[in-house]
C-alpha cells in the first residue's frame, strides 16, 4: 500500500512540532534532529499500522518518544551521565552567551528525571491532555497526573518560581536563547 | 511499550531524582506558578517549533517518496 498523499502532509505539518518535543527533551539540536528524523523514516516505513481517523500527531510523539527511551536503553549509563546531564549543559553554556545563561529552561528541564519531564511537556507544553499522553507514554493517568505535578514542583523549584511577581522578562529571552542554539 | 504504572521505572531514573522519587505527596503548586510555568515552558518549546522545517527534512521525505515509487514500479 502505497504512502497516503494525506499522510504525508500530516507529517509535514507535524515536523514542527516534533522538533519543538525532541528538543525538550534532549536539550540539544542536533540529536534532537536526529530523533525526528529517525521517527518520520519509522513512521513512514510503518505507515499502515496508523489508524486513519486518529490523531496523527498523537502517533508520531508516541513513535519519537518510543525511538528516544530505546536509544538511551541502548546506550545505557553512558546516556545519562554523558549525553544526558553533562552534553545538555554543555550544549547549552556556548561562550558567545557570554553572562547570559543559556536557557535556565534547558537546564531546568535536564534536572527533570525523563519521564517526568516528557509528561509535563506532553501536557503542558505540546497540548495533549492527560489520557492522550498516558497513550503515548503507555501508562495510567493518574500516573502522568503525578507526574506532572512532581515535575512542576521540581521546576518551580529550579526556575525559583515562587509566584505571580516572580515571573517577568525572562519567557522571552529564554526563547530567544533557544531560538539561538538552534541554529548554531 | 513499557506498561509499568510506576512512577519510577529503574531504567528511566535520574541520579539526580533522588529527593524528588522521596517525596510522596508534592504540594499543589498555586495557580499563579502553574501558569507562570507553563507560559516559560511554552515560550522555549513554540520558539523551536515557529523555526522553518530545515531542509534535511524536505529532502527526507522526497527520498522516502522516491523510494516508495521506485518500490511500486518494480
Amino acid at each position: 500500500m502505497t504512502v497516503s498523499d494525506e499522510f504525508r502532509d500530516g507529517l509535514i505539518e507535524a515536523i514542527p512540532s516534533l522538533r519543538a518535543f525532541a528538543f525538550s527533551l534532549i536539550g540539544r539540536p542536533d540529536r534532537a534532529d536526529d530523533l525526528v528524523q529517525e521517527t518520520l523514516t519509522k513512521a513512514w516505513a510503518h505507515h499502515e499500522s496508523f489508524t486513519p481517523g486518529t490523531k496523527l500527531k498523537a502517533w508520531l510523539y508516541t513513535i519519537l518518544r518510543n525511538e528516544f527511551y530505546s536509544q538511551m536503553r541502548k546506550k545505557g549509563r553512558e546516556v545519562e551521565d554523558v549525553d544526558g546531564a553533562y552534553s545538555r549543559n554543555l550544549a547549552v553554556h556556548p561562550e558567545q552567551y557570554g553572562h547570559l545563561d543559556m536557557g535556565d529552561m534547558n537546564k531546568a528541564l535536564d534536572v527533570l528525571a525523563p519521564d517526568q519531564r516528557e509528561a509535563l511537556i506532553l501536557v503542558a507544553a505540546s497540548g495533549f491532555s492527560y489520557e492522550e499522553a498516558a497513550d503515548i507514554c503507555g501508562v495510567a493517568v493518574g500516573t502522568i497526573k503525578s507526574r506532572v505535578n512532581r515535575a512542576r514542583n521540581r521546576l518551580a523549584e529550579t526556575l525559583g518560581v515562587a509566584g505571580e511577581s516572580d515571573y517577568g522578562p525572562d519567557a522571552t529571552s529564554e526563547a530567544a536563547i533557544a531560538h539561538t542554539a538552534f541554529h548554531k | 511499550m513499557s506498561k509499568d504504572d510506576k512512577d519510577h521505572p529503574g531504567e528511566m531514573k535520574h541520579s539526580s531524582d533522588a529527593s524528588a522519587a522521596g517525596d510522596a505527596r508534592p504540594r499543589k503548586l498555586d495557580k499563579s506558578v502553574q501558569s507562570a510555568i507553563g507560559t516559560r515552558l511554552r515560550a522555549y518549546y513554540d520558539e523551536v517549533a515557529r523555526e522553518e522545517i530545515p531542509d534535511r527534512f524536505v529532502e527526507l521525505l522526497k527520498q522516502l517518496e522516491k523510494k516508495e515509487t521506485g518500490d511500486d514500479k518494480s
